[in-house]
């Protein structure tokens, strides 16, 4: 007991950094003039509650689209077999990397002087706006008119985990809050059944783990909520044996009246968003069940979808992804782990096992955009495919030249959005002959993520939240809202 | 090539000489005002002072006859010019005056000197800073001062903010005369017509016609100011001469400007525009001309914090779409529509654009209701029970642009009267009755998009 005290007080004395003596000493000052003024009206405590959950930030400008869907193919697929067609690769095949291309470039694990290795996949145009898309995916292809890709898409990390927290939490350290954090902070819950960012992931967890749907310094209230396919579709979400739905309900009152009293002493925001949490929690016991039991959807939409009930898989998620934005859930974030292609083994290249990943993927993906449009979801609904970063278009060879692997790649990849205000049929951003650096258009990460906050209504510098002293934003320093491809 | 020409010439070292006088000037001061302290330690300075007045008054007759010289130039601002000259004049007989004071009349104290001498570097101060602004434009000093010290002593407007609306944007005032003021402006003004072409006050010496002419509305190639901006650098007559030239984009907007007819008064949404102009507008001047919508284009108050806790008592979901726009995003949150709920609809009819009322047993009735919604722009009235006739209500809405009926009992009469609705753009109709065939009938007539 002794030690708990001890390291509470150590721990608070840990929070009380210069930066925040100063500010309270400044503040405590406001206060108290302001309170002089005001006759106390300050100390009205239930309604600062109550308000801190309540208000949500009003966008910036008229936002186009109110929910966002992620799809993120953890590993990061290989552009040059999926959308950037390049003729000249394929000429160079086989033909040694010249040094100066590699020159000053950090890769995990290319070597020496590696060799070009033409496209595995083979291509052609689609749909009136002519985009290039392989053949290893041939329902999405029927729909490259709504989409716009970005072909010079650009990130600072070419190792799994930090480019993935670049991605998502636009710093590659842990710790930031996440993109779908930062929606729901800034624009709350359309349900308050459900919660308002909901995490579903297929083929294993992305290798930046939880982190990079957590809320950071957020209220934990913003954090990803994973749901699964099969099981529980949320841990512990049933009521534990001879605890009924009651005793449950009555139970969790008396938690929160006493964190109630709880929060007028101590004044502790996180408080609030426990209580908030527990009455979310239980009315999700009834909510998240329904919303994930894809059983009552007709047998086209599973055929449309490619699903099975009760299976964990992308293309589940992806109905599941439709079925929760059509109930107002603001960011559903997918995570698909298996676009790893480095060809250190069978079934590892961008050959035969990235053709296979994308038969799990062409017709779920093709299919929730269709679905999305019929039901008109995608008028005010974003979507945005890609990886964490691309592939090079050399070979990787760390198993010997019998397997087709590319390596890591930050300098150049493909992603594409569709829905709400971005143009339909719109490619933008180019690459070079062989698809190595991006030469027009280009597109760093935190463009992307500023553009994403754009068409909710949001300017992404102006998206901030007070932590240790300064104001932090999903972009950090930088962003621009690419307005090439908006509508 | 210019000819030879003695006067200018030599003219053009006046900015060289003049700071001889000054350097002098300043000397003799600094010496004095020691002298003045410290009258015992520097008795002996009392020589040098009156040889630096005297080397000052010399070298400044010659300054000012340079000067003078390089007035007959031209080009420079009657009024500012006249007021260096006399200055100018004055200096050089003060400071002889002074010498001689300091030579001949053995009475002349130093306080008596200082304070003369005070009076001389006044002058001399008021003159250089005129003559600075004669050489480089009066915003040259403070051109990269903080912005406090800026708009202090700036006599220029300060940074011209651009309008985000296409019919507030004043294509002459927000666009091209920064332009002509970053590149031009530093020697074509009031001051210093170089060429005697003053920029600054295009609007009042309209140009005239001709080939000669600075502008010429409608006709780029024959408007001189464009053709000096867009010959090669090589050449003399190649403007600006020095720094950086017009840019590309520049260059094409000065083009679009002058052939749209050189108005000063025109706005972005009286131009006609392309996606090029567009696109380069976008990425120059951060000016966006796509097209608005609705509610971003009309104004309506703001309603009262009452008015949403009102709603949310009812379980209305209701959000201004921004922090600028106060149209509503209104949505429901019971499973099906309750009177109070229409009622309270009915009565915020005005400010509600977007509403959502998916899967909430509306019916035909309910229709007749919403259809006085006259600021709508985005339904979603699917899966619910309404029929083609309730369907019909909702023909009146003038700018409704985005009409959701998916799984709904509506038929293909309805493709008929929602063709016909102007501002219609997206209608979503899959699963309903509707057949691909009627809607195939009317698709070459509409722009708009049906979702089957």
């Amino acid at each position: 007991m002794k030690n708990i005290l001890e390291e509470a007080a150590f721990k608070e004395a840990e929070h009380n950094t210069r930066r925040h003596f100063l500010r309270q000493c400044m503040s405590g000052l406001g206060a108290l003039a302001l309170g002089g003024m005001s006759g106390n009206l300050l100390y009205g405590q239930e309604k600062a509650s109550q308000k801190l959950l309540q208000d949500k930030l009003i966008p910036h400008f008229a936002p186009k689209a109110k929910r966002v869907i992620f799809l993120h193919m953890a590993g990061a697929p290989s552009q040059l077999e999926l959308f950037d067609y390049k003729p000249v690769l394929n000429q160079l095949d086989g033909e040694d990397c010249p040094a100066s291309l590699m020159e000053g470039k950090q890769f995990a694990f290319l070597k020496g002087t590696p060799k070009i290795l033409g496209s595995q996949a083979r291509f052609r145009q689609y749909g009136n706006s002519g985009a290039f898309v392989s053949d290893y995916l041939p329902h999405f292809s029927e729909v490259v008119d709504e989409v716009t890709f970005l072909k010079a898409v650009h990130t600072d990390q070419f190792n799994h985990a930090p480019a993935q927290f670049l991605m998502h939490t636009g710093s590659p350290l842990m710790g930031r809050p996440s993109m779908g954090s930062w929606v729901t902070y800034g624009l709350g819950s359309e349900n308050e059944n459900l919660p308002g960012f909901v995490v579903l992931v297929s083929g294993g967890e992305p290798s930046a783990g939880k982190s990079v749907y957590g809320s950071g310094f957020l209220p934990t209230i913003h954090q990803g909520v994973q749901c699964r396919s099969t099981g529980d579709p949320v841990l512990y979400i049933s009521n534990p044996r001879d605890i009924d739905s009651k005793m449950r309900k009555e139970s969790i009152e008396t938690i929160n009246r006493i964190n109630e009293l709880e929060y007028q002493q101590a004044n502790d925001p996180e408080i609030i968003t426990r209580i908030s949490q527990y009455e979310l929690a239980f009315r999700m016991q009834t909510s998240v069940p329904e919303v994930m039991n894809i059983n009552d959807e007709p047998d086209y939409v599973h055929e449309m979808y490619q699903t099975t009930p009760g299976k964990n898989s992308f293309a589940n998620n992806c109905l599941l992804a439709r079925r929760l934005v059509e109930k107002g859930v603001r960011f559903v974030q997918l995570y698909d782990r298996r676009w790893d292609t480095h060809g250190v083994g069978p079934g590892n290249g961008v050959d035969g096992g990235l053709k296979d990943a994308c038969q799990l993927i062409d017709k779920p993906m093709t299919a929730l955009l269709n679905d999305l449009k019929q039901r008109g979801l995608l008028d005010d609904t974003l979507v945005v495919w890609g990886g964490e970063f691309g592939r090079t278009p050399m070979m990787e060879a760390r198993a010997g030249a019998n397997f087709k692997g590319r390596d890591h790649h930050a300098d150049a990849f493909t992603m594409w959005m569709a829905g709400s205000g971005i143009k339909q049929g719109h490619t933008h951003g180019e690459t070079d002959e062989i698809g190595f650096n991006a030469v027009n258009g280009r597109v760093h990460v935190h463009d992307l993520q500023a553009t994403i906050l754009h068409q909710l209504g949001f300017d992404h510098e102006k998206l901030t939240y007070h932590f240790q002293g300064r104001d932090f934003r999903l972009t950090d320093v930088s962003g621009h809202v690419v307005k090439e491809i908006l509508a | 090539m210019e000819p030879f020409n003695p006067s200018i010439f030599i003219g053009r070292f006046h900015p060289l000489i003049v700071h001889l006088p000054i350097g002098f000037l300043t000397l003799s001061f600094l010496l004095l005002l020691i002298k003045t302290i410290k009258k015992h330690e520097y008795k002996s300075l009392a020589l040098a002072i009156r040889l630096s007045v005297l080397l000052a008054a010399i070298s400044g007759l010659v300054a000012a006859i340079v000067g003078y010289m390089l007035s007959s130039e031209g080009g420079y601002q009657a009024d500012s010019l006249d007021w260096h000259q006399w200055m100018a004049y004055a200096i050089v007989a003060t400071s002889f005056i002074l010498w001689a004071l300091l030579k001949f009349y053995h009475f002349f104290s130093d306080q008596g000197a200082l304070w003369f001498h005070s009076f001389v570097m006044l002058l001399l101060v008021a003159t250089g800073h005129l003559g600075g602004n004669l050489t480089h434009g009066s915003e040259y000093l403070i051109e990269y001062a903080p912005d406090g010290v800026k708009k202090l002593f700036s006599t220029a407007a300060a940074r011209i903010e651009i309008p985000q609306n296409p019919d507030s944007i004043v294509i002459y005032e927000h666009i091209i005369q920064p332009i002509l003021k970053n590149k031009c402006y530093s020697c074509h003004n009031a001051e210093k017509k170089k060429g005697n072409l003053d920029l600054t006050s295009l609007e009042g010496a309209l140009p005239g016609e001709g080939s000669n002419s600075i502008i010429n509305p409608g006709n780029a190639f024959q408007s001189s100011l464009f053709k000096r901006v867009t010959l090669n650098p090589d050449n003399s007559k190649f403007m600006p001469p020095n720094g950086l030239p017009l840019s590309y984009g520049e260059i094409e907007l000065l083009k679009w400007w002058i052939e749209q007819g050189a108005s000063f008064d025109q706005t972005m949404a009286d131009a006609e525009t392309n996606a090029y102009l567009g696109a380069k507008l976008l990425k120059e001047f951060e000016i966006d001309i796509s097209p608005k919508e609705y509610y971003e284009l009309v104004q309506i108050a703001p309603l009262a914090p009452e008015d949403f806790e009102a709603m949310s008592k009812l379980g209305i979901r209701a959000r201004p779409l921004s922090i600028d726009v106060n149209f509503l995003d209104v949505s429901i949150n019971s499973s099906g529509i309750t009177s109070g709920q229409v009622e309270a609809i009915l009565k915020y009819s005005d400010h509600i654009t977007w509403l959502d009322l998916s899967n909430k047993k509306i019916t035909d009735e309910h229709l007749q209701d919403i259809a006085k919604l006259s600021n709508l722009t985005k339904l979603n009235i699917s899966n619910n029970p309404i029929t083609d006739e309730g369907a019909g209500h909702l023909r009146g809405l003038k700018h409704l642009k985005v009409l959701n009926m998916h799984s709904t009992g509506v038929g293909d009469d309805v493709i008929l009267f929602l063709s016909e609705m102007a501002s219609l753009n997206t209608c979503i109709l899959w699963n309903t009755k509707v057949t691909r065939e009627e809607r195939n009938t009317t698709e070459d007539k509409t722009a708009i998009e049906w979702i089957l």
